[in-house]
């Protein structure tokens, strides 16, 4: 159970000034992040790699980890007070949470969702720490071929759900694989794809991806609105769907404490509700792709459907808003357990951290259970802490919370634009890669623009190392009967399922949002 | 005029051609993988480039929107060949503060204020505190060497 290293790990994080006062740091920023339509927590992430470059393993995926942890926390402020959604989780909050506002309920709102999700991302917490002596062993047991296999298997479940076309998510995916054979062949030594550049001997590094896909075409897409508070398409299409009027008009709202406390004592007397969805959502986050938007739905699914009165949701029940809050953060824990022990990430935001993870050094796989068993204690403890002083900053808050949201895009733009231009150069010193970023970027937009998934090509940059070198081993040891080992057959069997699930849910309307 | 859903199509099936084609010329270990992955890419693009030129045209973008789409990728360049050629402490400031006066019709002091505030992150935070030395800029290291 490694007791030792939990406690000790959460000894040292506790009693080191630095890293306490970094996730202080963390926390807000994330709220800010999650908070502001538009930005988003995928986008915070970006920002503030350039500003972990120099700091050690433990310090910098504990900052990041923080401010990750909170996002969906401050994405719930927005929902609830102006009906407008960040991303796609953020709208099942809104579907009550803001019809809850509209019958002057704000504060009780605002309330239940700080109390549902620090107590969700808590549970969720709990959930990965208590899991790993029981996975520790299956962990442990994955050979090369195995990792090949799931490599394969993390690409397909992301394109199977990051949206309406598969083929758009599975062209992605395979771009992703494809620049990750940029760089010399580690069988050969040869350069590929290197275009005569020494600098592209190094490969395509995943920051530059990320920064390209992500930051840029959002940053673009901003000055094209002109404005942070439109919301997103994902956001829309949900409502849409669950039959809600899209909101008309934004305002700041008055909170005040006591409905605050209103609203955490409705979280208190749903604590059942609150258990089984964190369980539930925190196991679902396991599985790579539906640990991203599609949790917070089946979490707020489930609260309709265990309801003694279905009839009140959508028209301001807070059960809704605690179903959903719960769902959106416990299911950061899951989503962090596939992205550190198989490289392979729970969803688009842990695609981003396990860029940042690579870039400090941390090699996603089971040696993370048996060398860096402290840097994954480290991460759950932050995800623990970060989500309390969550909690006790937006209560300290309440009152002025109804101002939050309301950043202006003119000067978030070349804020953005610099830092993240930034954020590639220092990752290898190369100016070249500036240059790569204008035509990722341009690309990254136009993949915004027409509704093809960016998370897949993230995703295939990532696992495109691990599935060649992986492939080189396992062919190496077994030969191309790899495939007949039992895990493998598994494996093939959860792609083939995959691939059927998506063609089902394509004959029938599904209720799971996309998600990219 | 071209669709942009279609363009994207057509710019995936020229990459996974144009990959696939390469991988033919490095050696039988090397090509081995690019091409699962490029054939697999170009047939699945082909078959997206086909099915967005058999579906209906989709929603005509308002000029405005063009207008202010080209204006932004006309910024994002900016941002670049200003940051290539300038570097991150001299383009830097001067670009937030450009952007905030002629896009975003911010007042003068606001753009100084915010130009001062990125030259003191860059320089203070990075440069200093961080230890992190910045790209100089292409022209900048000509000029001063």
């Amino acid at each position: 159970m490694h007791l030792d290293v939990a406690f000790s790990t959460l000894f040292h994080l506790l009693t080191t000034p630095h890293l306490v006062m970094l996730m202080a740091v963390a926390v807000p920023m994330g709220i800010f992040f999650g908070s502001t339509p538009g930005l988003g927590g995928k986008l915070g992430l970006v920002l503030l790699i350039p500003f972990v470059y120099n700091m050690d393993q433990l310090t910098g995926a504990v900052f990041l980890c923080a401010m990750h942890a909170v996002v969906h926390t401050g994405g719930s402020i927005p929902s609830i007070l102006i009906g407008v959604p960040g991303d796609g989780p953020a709208a099942a909050t809104a579907l009550d949470g803001y019809a809850m506002t509209k019958k002057g309920q704000a504060g009780r709102a605002l309330g239940a969702s700080f109390g549902a999700s620090t107590i969700g991302g808590l549970l969720g917490a709990v959930f990965l720490g208590l899991s790993l002596p029981i996975l520790e062993p299956v962990i442990l047991s994955f050979s090369p071929a195995e990792f090949f296999l799931l490599a394969i298997l993390g690409i397909t479940f992301i394109a199977t759900l990051s949206g309406k076309s598969f083929l758009k998510g599975m062209i992605v995916g395979l771009f992703g694989l494809m620049c990750a054979f940029i760089g010399l062949d580690p069988s050969t030594g040869s350069p590929r794809f290197a275009f005569g550049q020494l600098w592209l001997w190094d490969g395509l590094s995943v920051i530059v991806a990320v920064l390209a896909m992500f930051a840029v075409p959002e940053m673009i897409s901003l000055g094209v609105k002109g404005r942070a508070f439109d919301i997103s398409p994902e956001a829309a299409a949900a409502l849409q769907k669950s039959g809600t009027d899209l909101p008309a008009a934004t305002g700041s709202q008055k909170v005040s404490y006591a409905e605050i406390w209103r609203g955490i004592w409705d979280v208190l007397q749903h604590k059942w509700l609150v258990l089984r969805c964190s369980l539930l959502v925190a196991g679902i986050g396991i599985i790579p792709g539906l640990g991203g938007d599609a949790a917070s739905w089946m979490a707020y699914g489930h609260t309709v459907q265990s309801s003694k009165h279905p009839e009140r949701f959508g028209k301001g029940e807070v059960a809704g808003v605690i179903g959903a809050e719960t769902g959106s953060c416990a299911k950061e824990a899951g989503s962090l357990l596939p992205t550190l022990f198989f490289g392979v990430p729970g969803s688009s935001g842990m695609a981003i951290m396990l860029g940042a993870f690579l870039m400090l050094g941390i090699q996603p796989g089971p040696t993370m259970l048996t060398d860096h068993i402290d840097i994954v204690w480290s991460l759950i403890w932050a995800l623990v802490i970060s989500n309390v002083i969550c909690a006790i900053m937006l209560v300290a808050a309440a009152p002025w919370i109804g101002k939050l949201g309301s950043a202006k895009a003119s000067f978030l733009i070349p804020y953005v634009l610099v830092f993240a231009l930034l954020g590639c150069y220092l990752f290898q010193g190369n100016w070249q890669n500036l240059i790569l970023v204008l035509v990722m970027g341009s690309l990254g937009y136009l993949f915004k623009r027409h509704d093809w998934p960016r998370a897949p090509f993230i995703i295939g940059v990532i696992l495109g190392k691990i599935a060649e070198d992986s492939l080189l081993k396992a062919i190496g040891i077994w030969g191309p009967s790899f495939f007949w080992r039992p895990i493998s057959l598994v494996l093939i069997g959860l792609i083939v399922a995959s691939i059927g699930f998506y063609i089902w849910r394509m004959r029938k309307p599904a209720a799971v949002p996309s998600h990219a | 005029m071209l669709e942009g859903r279609i363009l994207v199509s057509a710019i995936m099936v020229v990459i996974f051609g144009g990959a696939v084609l390469l991988s033919f010329s490095y050696a039988p270990d090397a090509r081995f993988l690019p091409l699962i992955v490029g054939i697999p890419g170009l047939i699945l693009s082909a078959a997206q480039l086909v099915t967005e030129l058999r579906a209906r045209p989709g929603i005509k973008i308002l000029p405005q929107e063009h207008r202010r789409e080209v204006k932004m990728f006309a910024w994002f360049i900016t941002f670049v060949t200003g940051l290539v050629l300038f570097g991150f402490l001299y383009a830097g400031p001067a670009l937030v503060a450009a952007y905030l006066i002629f896009a975003g019709r911010e007042r003068w002091y606001m753009a100084l204020g915010a130009a001062v505030l990125t030259w003191a992150i860059l320089f203070g935070i990075f440069e200093r505190f961080l230890g992190l030395p910045l790209f100089d800029g292409l022209i900048s290291q000509w000029i001063f060497g």
